[in-house]
């Protein structure tokens, strides 16, 4: 293997990942805070694509089109939270149960309004440049810096009175409530920042790929699979691993074409056996 | 609904006559059909209340399913072995795959598991389809059907009593199952994990248990579905078959172990099928049908009818 592929696999492998950081960030904050399993999570991510495809297609400026992408899809976050998450926080079956429900709901009304065909969403960044004789096209750079400064953003949240606040409620949440936060509004803003996280993942990735109202199937396996491995709740694991498997995808695609997603499982599977309560996860001692 | 003890037999035994004649009261292929696959269904479905009654809240069950009806059918197409001999293998492999399954992602905790049995039947899902000898995304066509001496199961009602069988025979097995001594700590585990955990109950133990009966037994069903539908292609054993399963045990109601199933498949076989349900609406129907349920009626249908019994069969 000569350098040239290894950078672009290598680049390839990250723009993978930051979008699985993104959306498993986005997971890892809702099941962190809220201890909410949000299966819907991956359609929230195929919703930010489509609004962003539709605005750019209708001739949106791409900066607004992402912004509204991710406000839309922070809103649908609220409308769920308030619909099913929240009457059915006590049972986690239900809870699960019924964000399944909500996903083949979502698929089934994008299918409606949209059709079943893929939409190809046009590039808004064109052009590349090359280091020696490495090409590396500038959409690839605006996704990883896009996702770079959405995580970035997200790092200085937390580091804000409300960020502390959910820090706190994420650690435990009895305690935290005895402290004077308050909990349930916690629950919602972690719920909205998922959403939008997810929603921005999308609205950033779908350019490269095509819209299609069953792409969240695909990242539900995967963002289930870092959020478990990287240890639960655990946003520092969530990126470390993300942007891992994004790069083990990407090698793996290319020398073992469609195969790349069973060696994935494989690895994931060992991980767990040696790690079942994640790598950065703490062993909960309840039972439950 | 209070019925005396003699009324309750008598009621038992009609049922029981309706169950056994039905195909000669109503010879509908097409009723048949939905029976066959909702009594084929309800297996997994107790399989599944199994594992819930053990807090495992599980998507394996189509994963389970297509285990069994997968060995079935490789063993019948390539080695030409008869249904007889294949039923039993494709429990058994699927007995052992649940136990190597489950070895793996039990010890991780409650919600590991949830999330990782939903990962590893797509990943299920993806391996059928790759792996070329096993028929890849085309599948499996050319099952035979199970015969005894010259006589072959053809006919609806043929099958309906094959089901019925079988079906019966897995009630039974996890009927035992509840009144056993494991059942009582099954129980316990429900009722507080931290509480069976603290007077010596083995949750792991307990756990598996549940876990690779319910594999036992869907790997059964799974066998006698290849040999009914006679074609296998992976994606029907895809995560929104688990999905349905267990929709169909919260209709049903979670806490009635044998009825419970039963009710709940048959409700969301035959609804779906007389309300002109398509295909292609079929995820949307059953998107709203959970959220209904969830929202508004917790303890199912069943519970609607009777009130948590002391046995919750």
């Amino acid at each position: 293997m000569n350098f040239q592929l290894f950078i672009q696999l290598l680049l390839n492998g990250l723009v993978t990942g930051s979008i699985y950081v993104l959306v498993a960030t986005g997971f890892t904050v809702v099941y962190g805070i809220a201890r909410v399993l949000n299966f819907s999570h991956g359609h929230f991510y195929m919703l930010g694509a489509f609004i962003y495809g539709g605005l750019i297609i209708l001739g949106v400026p791409w900066g607004v089109s992402l912004v509204l992408a991710g406000l839309a899809t922070g809103v649908l976050g609220l409308i769920a939270w308030h619909l099913i998450f929240k009457p059915l926080y006590f049972d986690t079956f239900l809870t699960v149960a019924a964000s399944i429900g909500l996903g083949l709901i979502m698929i089934q009304g994008v299918i409606l309004i949209a059709g079943e065909r893929d939409i190809i969403v046009p590039s808004v960044v064109k052009g590349s440049f090359t280091i020696g004789d490495v090409s590396i096209s500038f959409e690839k750079i605006a996704i990883i810096a896009i996702s770079f400064a959405v995580m970035l953003a997200l790092y200085f949240f937390l580091k804000t009175k409300t960020g502390k606040a959910l820090e706190a409620t994420t650690i435990d949440q009895e305690a935290a409530a005895l402290q004077g936060i308050n909990t349930s509004r916690m629950f919602v803003i972690a719920m909205v920042l998922g959403s939008v996280l997810a929603g921005i993942a999308g609205a950033v990735i779908v350019p490269h790929l095509t819209a299609q109202a069953t792409m969240g199937e695909p990242i539900t396996i995967i963002f289930l699979s870092i959020v478990v491995v990287a240890g639960h709740g655990s946003t520092k694991g969530a990126v470390i691993v993300g942007i891992l498997f994004g790069i083990i995808k990407s090698f793996g695609y290319y020398f073992l074409g469609t195969m790349d997603f069973i060696i994935l499982m494989i690895v994931v599977a060992i991980l767990i056996y040696v790690k079942p309560w994640g790598i950065w996860g703490v062993e909960f001692r309840r039972a439950v | 609904m209070r019925l005396s003890k003699y009324h309750r037999r008598i009621a038992l035994l009609l049922g029981c006559l309706l169950v056994i004649f039905l195909p000669f009261i109503f010879k509908s292929p097409h009723l048949m059909h939905i029976l066959i696959l909702a009594g084929l269904e309800s297996i997994v479905v107790m399989g599944f209340v199994a594992q819930y009654h053990v807090r495992l809240i599980s998507f394996s069950a189509a994963t389970f399913m297509g285990m069994g009806a997968y060995i079935s059918a490789i063993l019948a197409t390539k080695f030409g072995a008869d249904f007889w001999l294949c039923l039993p293998l494709a429990g058994l492999g699927t007995g052992v795959f649940s136990f190597a399954l489950g070895s793996l992602i039990i010890r991780g905790g409650f919600h590991t598991f949830i999330m990782i049995s939903l990962v590893f039947s797509e990943v299920f899902v993806q391996a059928l389809g790759q792996i070329s000898v096993l028929g890849g995304w085309d599948g499996i066509v050319g099952i035979p059907r199970p015969a005894i001496g010259s006589f072959v199961f053809v006919s609806k009602p043929a099958y309906y009593y094959l089901t019925l069988g079988l079906t019966s025979g897995c009630a039974l097995v996890f009927a035992a199952f509840y009144k056993s001594a494991i059942g009582e700590a099954w129980t316990a585990i429900n009722q507080d994990p931290d509480l069976a955990a603290s007077v010596g109950i083995d949750l792991v133990k307990y756990r598996m248990v549940a876990y690779v009966t319910a594999g036992f037994t869907s790997g059964l069903c799974g066998s006698l579905y290849a040999h009914y539908s006679c074609y296998l292609v992976p994606r029907t054993f895809g995560i929104i078959r688990s999905l349905y399963v267990s929709i169909d045990a919260a209709v049903g109601g979670l806490n009635f172990f044998i009825c419970g199933p039963i009710t709940g498949s048959i409700i969301m076989r035959a609804l779906p099928e007389y309300l002109r349900i398509t295909d292609k609406y079929e995820p949307i129907f059953e998107g709203i049908m959970i959220i209904l349920i969830a929202l508004f009626f917790r303890k199912g249908v069943i519970g609607i009818f009777r009130k948590r019994s002391a046995r919750g069969l």
